[in-house]
């Protein structure tokens, strides 16, 4: 038998089972004190965490509990079926509302609709997937819950978007909900009105991390047809459609209650809260693209520090918008995108405070196409700094972690990055081209002595001169006693190994390459260096192997393919 | 300059730590300069380090923990430091090395807890999250009945609570 845990610690240990449901729950049968100390994590994210098992109408129904009578009157008042089940009177244990912190709305809706078919079924039996409970009460239960998590969640801080529904959600919740500091929007989804509701709403004006996907480029509303990322289209019929279903839907239910969210100047949809037809004034507003609208967005926050966004078309006013956040952006995340003309790597120098700089998969205007030169071609023209040093600029001067992955940019415009951000740099992930990655290895090395891992394209007959510009770096470094070497991790991508093939006109096979070039690859590990990786398409023969074990004289923890034969 | 003072401090340096039952220790000023509490102490700003100069009294711990954690200490002085965005990844992230777990798995549970305390009163994060996630392990996976009879815990709740507790959760 143990001693009693000590009180003082008692939340810190159960903060380590924060994802482990079932044992919270028991957590909170033991006694009253155990139970005071994990309630608030056990309903941090109580809709993810009842997602995850399955559902239950339960969890609904105690937030119901946590409303005021007020609220209760309302949702018996516009959920009239809900009144053939009594609402429980009981004030709950604890206020549960109150602790929640994450919010995902696809959760949120499969368990509203679980509770509103459950409360609709006529004996109680469990809620089928036949059954299709009333569209407009699920709405009416969800604004609900979103002026309960108004009046009593001060924690709140995470806000994803994630469902069809999200049109519909989303007005509550940006109105309703705290301060929301996490806004996570995906799916392909029309996202103007939440976009415009989010760009207007005190709420979301202190929003530290953003990260959206499937922008599109042209207003929805009109039917113009949309463009994701170059490569997503809706037909005309089928967005009218959805549109027209949705506005009824939705003004059937906002004309009532938009007055009820406190401190809310204006319906922000349709501009000032007015006794006017919501139909009316639809028609007088003007029509914004969600990347306008996104744009809009980014402008009114105070300190955004994160930005992720994702298969989208993006152009130099939306970059410019970043500029409003140069003091406070330090990750920005770039992945499929394309990026229309006039956006250079220097439009985004405006982020000057960048710490972190992802480019994954990202292409740029008369950058596509299979034809390697034009490509370059092409790509240096746009991409070029102009008179970069002339101005004497230090792009990123904070840069830690740059990684540009399946992103063809030139070395010329890589360069300057790496100079300027220099000894910050710690990490840098490099998988474009051979001729982009291996010319960059003498600049990084220059430039950025506290490189720690370091990813980078090789091609196999360059393996050696790659390790002997490290090796002889490192023993520079060391000679000269001031910067000691710091790349601890070193990953090698690479195509494939061509057996048959040549390389510069030297006719060996891979096989060769790899016993003339291990061994002495052992040789020149830097001494700082602890993970090596080669890509998983090279193979090299046992013999190299063992020669390369032999002579490395670094702890080391080794990734490579090898065979027998 | 006081050696004890320098954040330059050599591998000679060191500053002495007496446990409430007045143990001393003489401690590596790398390791006070590692950690918050300590290096406070080391800068000669709080009350008991100004009191007895190049000795700091902790009141809170006595001898035999104090060691135990000086220990764990010594054996981590050479670590990269994490650097996570917030207390929850933090959290998840713990990993208990084979070091720590032979190190945890050695002291009896009320040194365990006498450990966690200490670390908490002494702000070193990473020797209370290995103490905590060990104590979550032991947690993990029972039931109420067993945690009840494994902490030695009285059931405090009528069962009208018992009731409610179930019912809205």
């Amino acid at each position: 038998m143990f001693r009693p845990i000590p009180t003082e610690c008692l939340q810190e240990i159960f903060e380590h089972l924060q994802d482990d449901e079932c044992t919270l729950f028991s957590i909170l049968q033991v006694n009253r004190f155990w139970c005071k100390n994990v309630v608030s994590i056990l309903w941090r994210k109580p809709f993810e965490l009842c997602s995850k098992r399955g559902g239950s109408p339960k969890l609904v129904e105690t937030f119901v509990s946590c409303m005021d009578i007020e609220a209760k009157t309302r949702l018996k008042r516009d959920c009239k079926l809900l009144l053939k089940k009594k609402l429980s009177r009981r004030p709950p244990s604890f206020n549960y509302a109150s602790y929640l912190r994450k919010l995902t709305t696809g959760d949120l809706w499969e368990q509203v609709w679980r509770w509103v078919s459950y409360k609709t079924s006529y004996d109680n039996r469990p809620y089928g997937r036949n059954s299709s409970p009333d569209q407009k009460m699920i709405a009416c239960v969800i604004k609900e819950l979103g002026l309960l998590f108004n009046k009593s969640c001060p924690t709140f801080d995470r806000l994803i978007f994630n469902t069809d529904h999200d049109e519909l959600i989303g007005f509550y919740l940006l109105c309703c909900l705290p301060h929301i500091r996490e806004f996570n929007y995906s799916g392909w989804g029309n996202k103007e009105r939440n976009l415009e509701t989010a760009s207007r709403s005190r709420n979301c004006r202190n929003i530290k991390k953003l990260v959206i996907e499937k922008i599109s480029t042209e207003p929805k509303q009109i039917g113009r047809g949309l463009k994701y990322g170059g490569i997503g289209r809706i037909e005309r019929s089928e967005r009218f459609n959805t549109r027209r279903h949705f506005t009824s839907l939705f003004n059937d239910v906002i004309s009532s209650y938009a007055i009820l969210i406190d401190g809310l100047e204006y319906d922000p949809f349709y501009g000032r809260i007015a006794p006017s037809s919501p139909r009316e004034r639809v028609d007088k507003q003007s029509p914004k693209s969600e990347r306008e609208l996104l744009s809009n967005l980014i402008k009114v926050q105070h300190r955004l520090e994160h930005i992720s966004i994702f298969f989208s078309d993006l152009n130099i006013d939306f970059i410019s918008s970043l500029e409003t956040q140069s003091r406070t952006l330090s990750y920005l995340e770039f992945d499929t995108i394309y990026f229309e003309s006039g956006v250079t790597l220097e439009s985004l120098s405006v982020c000057e405070n960048l710490e972190t700089l992802y480019i994954t998969s990202c292409t740029w205007n008369n950058c596509s196409g299979n034809n390697n030169i034009i490509q370059q071609q092409n790509s240096q023209e746009i991409f070029k700094f102009r008179e970069l040093t002339s101005y004497n600029n230090v792009i990123f001067p904070n840069l830690k972690t740059l990684s540009i992955r399946g992103s063809r940019i030139p070395n010329d415009d890589l360069k300057p990055i790496i100079k300027g951000a220099g000894t910050s740099l710690q990490s840098i992930c490099l998988n474009c081209q051979q001729d982009i990655d291996l010319p960059l290895l003498d600049s990084i090395i220059d430039h950025c002595t506290n490189i720690r891992t370091l990813e980078l394209f090789l091609e196999r007959k360059d393996l050696l001169e790659c390790f002997t510009t490290l090796s002889n770096s490192c023993d520079a470094k060391c000679s000269l006693n001031s910067n000691s070497c710091n790349l601890r991790k070193l990953q090698i991508y690479g195509g494939y190994w061509d057996y048959r093939g040549s390389v510069n006109g030297v006719g060996y096979s891979g096989v060769d390459i790899a016993n003339a070039y291990l061994p002495q690859i052992g040789r020149l590990v830097p001494k700082s260096l602890r993970w090596l990786t080669f890509p998983k398409c090279w193979s090299f023969s046992v013999t190299a192997v063992e020669m390369f074990l032999k002579n490395c004289k670094v702890p080391l923890q080794l990734e490579l393919q090898y065979e027998w034969a | 300059m006081d050696g004890y003072t320098s954040n330059n401090a050599s591998e000679n340096e060191t500053i002495t730590l007496k446990s409430s039952d007045g143990i001393e220790f003489h401690i590596d000023t790398r390791i006070a300069n590692r950690y918050t509490l300590l290096n406070n102490w080391n800068s000669g700003g709080t009350y008991w380090f100004t009191a007895f100069k190049k000795s700091a009294c902790l009141p809170n711990v006595t001898g035999k923990v104090l060691e135990k954690v000086l220990e764990w200490c010594e054996h981590h002085i050479n670590d990269p430091l994490p650097n996570y965005d917030d207390d929850d990844s933090r959290r998840r992230n713990t990993v208990i090395d084979d070091w720590d777990q032979n190190f945890l798995n050695r002291v009896d549970q009320d040194m365990l807890f006498d450990i966690i305390l200490a670390a908490n009163y002494l702000d070193i994060k990473l020797l209370l999250d290995i103490g905590c996630k060990t104590v979550a392990n032991m947690i993990k996976g029972k039931s109420p009945e067993e945690l009840r009879s494994s902490f030695n815990i009285v059931n405090d709740f009528t069962p009208e609570e018992e009731e409610a507790i179930r019912r809205e959760n």
